[in-house]
């Protein structure tokens, strides 16, 4: 609207009887108040921006903040034990992933009773390999109560897929019911003993 | 009036003319740089109350893991560039209106994780709720974003809650556990760790949470778009973090808000663009999950981050008016319906 009043008057720039050198002051005057108009324009909407965004340098910090403290390093032979354990536990949590989704699978009905059977006894089988390779591992004295865990949580889940397979039997879906607080246990557990010897097992995700 | 001063001195008279379009673009220039950001119109029908709160904290994670473009370059004074680690809050969403409490996301549980993930600040989601003078038990419905296990950790606290997961999301955890390559099938990808493969995120337990809402009749698989309640809407965005994540419309006084999860990791990359938090994400997907909140809310201020740094200060708005909870936590309200009360102290 400003800027249409500006042009306005500037027409009359050029009109009969006025000066040359008055009409180019005028146009220069129009340029001028268009270039503040814009600045000004510029400057609202920066101010805007910055009231709604960050200053990324306010945050910004290259330097580590300090941490929690950290804990002590496994010593070798702990590391030996973590390593050979992490080996197995790969197909503990795969065989957890098989026990749950035959479950989840029968009770949204997109499996029937003879698919989660199979899967329940491929479970309970593979429960059943690695508790033997757990068994096989000798953890070192500082180490045994997680290895104890490890196996609880392992039997745990056998339990579970015991239980899960009465079903099959009976057609009866408490037998689920009572499995689950089985398996979530064993789920649990896992986790605390990944919380000892593997740190960063999960990332933020 | 151009016309006229084309009659005088034709010759100015088209500069003049030129000068007038011009201001006129440099008007509408301003109108739209003033309108970015604007607030939305503020809803009609149902609002509801929402706050956000924050379920820990991850310490220290390098920029260039959270947001690629923003990777840590030493020596650089570039702010995209000169912050070596990001501290990210995890926040859930709480919406109350009508008969409903919902959540939005529930964080996650396991203590024991706190030395596992260097976290801090965690607090009990119900502890949290129960400053805003909701029950466990008052929860009715429980949206999660995806199913990752720092965002559907804590099921099992809120029994009466119905639980809403997207079918896709439950499928797209089956193709990759099933999936012939061991390395694409990996739950555990290296030496103690395990970050980027398509079923990492998904612990045992988290997954016998969801499973536990299932056995209990307390669990609808959702494909696609579903309205959960008056106006609250979840939106399918599949593949914008995982397989199905979803987003959540809720109307407020304020204008829609859109809930995101890791599909909306960081507020500044739906702001400027930039992908954020990529573990099983389509990044093109994420794009057309940010445009999803431009569309729903009119810009970018109410699209809802789950790790926004700049989260609980004034630098991201939504979350200004905060307060601090349990274990320095974060409580912050976002939006109250007509007649609610204020929760902060």
């Amino acid at each position: 609207m400003v800027a249409s009043q500006d042009a306005s008057s500037a027409i009359g720039v050029g009109a009969p009887g006025r000066s040359g050198s008055q009409g180019l002051l005028r146009a220069k005057l129009l340029v001028a108040g268009l270039i503040v108009l814009a600045l000004l324009g510029v400057f609202c909407a920066s101010l805007l921006r910055e009231a709604t965004t960050t200053s990324r340098t306010a945050g910004a910090t290259a330097r580590r903040p300090s941490l929690t403290p950290p804990r002590p390093a496994l010593t070798p032979a702990e590391e030996a034990y973590a390593q050979a354990l992490w080996a197995i536990h790969g197909d503990v949590k795969s065989a957890a992933y098989k026990l749950t989704f035959s479950g989840l699978r029968y009770k949204l009905k997109q499996a029937d009773g003879p698919e989660f059977g199979t899967g329940v006894r491929d479970a309970s089988k593979s429960f059943g390999q690695v508790e033997a390779r757990v068994r096989a591992l000798a953890p070192p004295p500082s180490l045994r109560q997680v290895h104890a865990q490890y196996l609880d949580a392992v039997h745990l889940f056998q339990r579970s897929a015991a239980e899960m397979l009465k079903v099959t039997a009976d057609g009866r879906d408490d037998h689920l019911l009572a499995a689950h607080p089985l398996s979530q246990e064993a789920s649990e557990t896992l986790l605390r003993v990944g919380n000892m010897i593997w740190p960063g097992e999960y990332l933020p995700n | 009036m151009v016309e006229g001063s084309a009659v005088v001195n034709p010759q100015r008279g088209m500069k003049v003319t030129k000068r007038a379009r011009m201001s006129v673009l440099l008007a509408l220039v301003m109108v739209v740089a003033l309108s970015l950001g604007a607030p939305s119109v503020p809803a009609q029908g149902p609002v509801y109350s929402v706050w956000v709160v924050r379920n820990s904290v991850f310490k220290d994670v390098p920029a260039g893991a959270f947001m690629p473009d923003r990777a840590f370059v030493p020596g650089s004074t570039s702010p995209m560039n000169n912050q070596v680690f990001f501290q990210l809050p995890v926040n859930v969403g709480v919406i109350k209106g009508g008969k409903d409490v919902i959540l939005y996301d529930t964080g996650w549980k396991q203590q024991d994780y706190l030395k596992m993930t260097n976290s801090v600040n965690w607090a009990p989601l119900p502890d949290l709720l129960s400053r805003l003078g909701i029950q466990a038990g008052d929860v009715t419905k429980i949206v999660i974003g995806h199913g990752h296990w720092d965002h559907a950790g804590q099921l099992s606290d809120f029994p009466n809650a119905v639980l809403y997961v997207q079918k896709a999301e439950l499928e797209g955890i089956q193709w990759a556990l099933t999936y012939p390559n061991p390395r694409i099938a990996a739950v555990n990808t290296s030496q103690g760790g395990c970050a980027r493969t398509p079923a990492c995120g998904y612990p045992p337990l988290t997954l016998q949470e969801i499973y536990g809402k299932v056995l209990g009749g307390k669990a609808v698989v959702v494909d696609g778009t579903m309205e959960i309640a008056p106006g609250v809407i979840i939106h399918p965005a599949h593949r914008a973090h995982t397989a199905g994540s979803q987003l959540l419309e809720v109307p407020t006084t304020i204008g829609k808000l859109v809930f995101g999860s890791d599909a909306y990791s960081s507020w500044e990359g739906i702001r400027d663009w930039m992908i954020a938090n990529p573990q099983q994400t389509d990044t093109v997907q994420q794009f057309l999950a940010y445009e999803k909140c431009y569309k729903i809310t009119g810009g970018y201020q109410n699209c809802v981050a789950a790790h926004e740094p700049l989260s609980y200060s004034d630098k991201y708005p939504l979350t200004k008016n905060f307060w601090t909870g349990p274990n320095d936590s974060r409580l912050a309200e976002v939006a109250l319906a007509p007649g609610e009360k204020t929760r902060k102290p």
